[in-house]
């Protein structure tokens, strides 16, 4: 199905599944070191999350008039960041793009990690958890149902369904690697915890067709999805009047923000996986370099969106909206607005220079730069609309608390743990892939 | 006694793709019987011998998102009928904000039922895991092609499975009329 890779000819198959399988060998004592230092994030947003049940939402900074803050700019953040993987697995596969093979699975595995964060997210920010279950439609003797005319409920949906289906995706993609896995494996625990999730997977033929058949549904079936939900999250907001807020180049604006933050994020990720397992024949300058490439076509469109948002605010003549973003570049807010234009739409512009987009160190850091962007995008979008609205009498300021950062650590120490967890059980590049990636083994070619 | 039980099972190891194809080929054309194929990657030439077509995995998908999409539209209707309360001034029944349901309950209904359909024409879970021909280098670097014909025709297919490339033929020994 893949188109094959120039890139990686000079491997066999045996290699490829050696090297692979390899990542799930005795974890180093750096390996051990993070994921010790990621589950003491959790245990900080564990412990944050317990005072604010106890104490209630007082002990945050939301209030009048800034009543969505950091719960749902990490909620934004953190939906964004799972759009890369739908993006490099779906879309990508449909356009048989080559370099996509070696980096999907990871990129999945962050999808899904990342929206399991951001699900926490509307959780906590209900403050009362305990009924959260009312948003879910189900009958009850009240008859009272969801209201299927408010986006908040659009985007319960659309993030269940985005969850759902990208960890479908993810693991029918995983089948056959778990085969090889389980195969290699040695009897015991593990072998038959492998065999079960291998479902017997034993890569014949028609076993083949009904995979590969299915796998191009799934990625049709994606496709579309990948760019409803970022739309659906950006209407949590232009569906309200807000200045600042009700616009209709949201669902592009934030589609192409949630993709430009999750290819950012996958790159860190990636960077420092590849070295950590010896994996840089698999993983190479040429993946990260055609990710760059997609990072600065995201960035421009994301940095076209910054600039035309403030023109038409100008060009509608509408003094609430020229209000809000004269307010956003000099108001309270200032630093975080240039922050956000620096680290998203001009940082990224190094990539135009093939020199800094093949050198691995400013990768890494320029992707890690685009984190933080992203992050103070939502922030911008969010606080500075809500605390600056039409009337100068309801103005206010909004400031995160230490429970709020606390919480927010705890959400970036599970999504690490989580992926960190992942990548010592299962293999985070996909061996199948790869291989079909390559050319097939034929007589008269040595391999 | 059933025609099974007269029947020899043979499994032969391949490196190349090109020669497991040539041997699925001199195999069909001689009339012994393809019992499967194993792969670590699909091989597109060898599915078009063994099983041509298209795999029905999209009717299913297609009955599911047709189930999802009148499914969500369904539910957001009659929902708001049920408690028909105007809000901000929009209808009853506001079509357009419904379908962003319709269009996320097909999608979510679509996907799991491609999984179902998946699940069921690929036989998986597979119960019988391993067959007698599965070996583990089959899902490393190996091809296997698993070959039944009758107890006399053993040395020919032992013969074809060789001068078509195998690396290594095995006489099956096993009970009667198993195959994948």
């Amino acid at each position: 199905m893949s188109t094959h890779h120039p890139q990686l000819g000079a491997l066999s198959y045996g290699q490829v599944d050696h090297d692979i399988l390899a990542t799930l060998g005795r974890p180093s004592r750096a390996y051990l070191a993070i994921l010790v230092f990621c589950f003491g994030l959790v245990c900080i947003g564990a412990v944050s999350y317990y005072h604010l049940l106890t104490k209630g939402m007082g002990v945050t900074g939301l209030n009048n008039p800034v009543g969505w803050g950091s719960f749902i700019t990490n909620f934004v953040f953190w939906v964004g960041i799972g759009h890369a993987g739908t993006l490099i697995s779906a879309i990508l596969f449909l356009l048989r793009v080559p370099w996509r093979t070696a980096i999907f699975r990871a990129a999945e595995a962050a999808t899904v990690f990342a929206v399991c964060t951001a699900g926490l997210y509307p959780l906590i920010h209900v403050g009362r958890v305990w009924v959260a279950y009312y948003m879910i439609p189900f009958p009850t003797g009240r008859e009272l149902w969801p209201n299927f005319r408010s986006p908040l409920v659009w985007d319960l949906i659309a993030i269940s369904t985005y969850l759902t289906v990208s960890a479908v995706f993810f693991y029918v993609g995983l089948i056959p690697d778990i085969a090889a896995a389980r195969d290699r494996a040695k009897p015991g625990p593990r072998q038959f915890i492998l065999k079960l999730l291998s479902l017997g997977w034993l890569g014949s033929i028609r076993q083949w067709k009904h995979y590969m058949g299915a796998y191009v549904l799934f990625a049709a079936l994606a496709t579309p999805l990948v760019i409803s939900v970022h739309s659906v999250v950006s209407w949590d907001f232009a569906m309200s009047v807000i200045p600042g807020w009700h616009t209709t180049i949201f669902a592009p604006y934030f589609v192409a923000g949630a993709i430009l933050s999750g290819l950012a994020m996958v790159m860190t990720i990636l960077i420092p996986l590849r070295r950590v397992f010896k994996v840089e024949h698999i993983i190479r300058p040429y993946h990260l370099e055609s990710m760059a490439k997609l990072l600065l076509v995201t960035s421009l469109i994301v940095g076209y969106a910054y600039f035309i948002e403030i023109f038409i605010a100008w060009y509608s003549g509408n003094p609430f909206e020229i209000a809000i973003f004269k307010y956003r570049a000099t108001g309270e807010y200032a630093a975080i607005f240039w922050l956000m234009v620096i680290c998203n739409a001009v940082v990224p512009l190094l990539f135009f220079k093939k020199s800094i987009r093949t050198n691995i160190l400013a990768l890494f850091i320029i992707s890690i730069v685009v984190n933080f962007g992203m992050w103070f995008e939502r922030y911008n979008i969010i606080v500075s609309s809500l605390a600056h609205d039409f009337f100068p009498t309801a103005w206010g300021i909004y400031e995160m608390t230490p429970v709020e950062w606390g919480i927010m650590l705890g959400a970036f120490g599970l999504f690490f743990l989580l992926f960190l967890t992942f990548v010592r059980i299962l293999p985070s590049i996909s061996i199948a892939e790869v291989k079909e990636s390559m050319p097939h083994p034929l007589r008269g070619r040595k391999r | 006694m059933s025609s099974a039980s007269r029947s020899s099972d043979l499994l032969g190891h391949f490196a190349h793709v090109d020669t497991l194809v040539e041997a699925i080929t001199a195999a069909q054309a001689n009339a012994y019987e393809v019992c499967d194929v194993y792969s670590p990657v699909p091989v597109e030439a060898a599915q078009a011998l063994i099983s041509p077509g298209r795999s029905p995995v999209r009717f299913v998908t297609f009955a599911g998102g047709l189930c999802g999409l009148v499914g969500g539209m369904g539910l957001a209707i009659i929902t708001s009928l049920i408690w028909n309360l105007v809000v901000a001034g929009k209808p009853i029944t506001a079509v357009v904000p419904f379908m962003v349901v319709g269009f996320e309950a097909t999608i979510l209904i679509g996907a799991i039922s491609t999984l179902l359909g998946m699940l069921i024409f690929a036989q998986l879970p597979y119960r019988r895991f391993p067959t007698p021909a599965y070996r583990a280098s089959f899902s490393r670097d190996r091809f296997g092609l698993w070959l039944r014909c009758a107890p006399e025709q053993v040395e020919a297919v032992q013969r074809l499975l060789e001068e078509a490339g195998a690396e290594k033929v095995e006489v099956l020994s096993i009970a009667q009329g198993g195959r994948s």
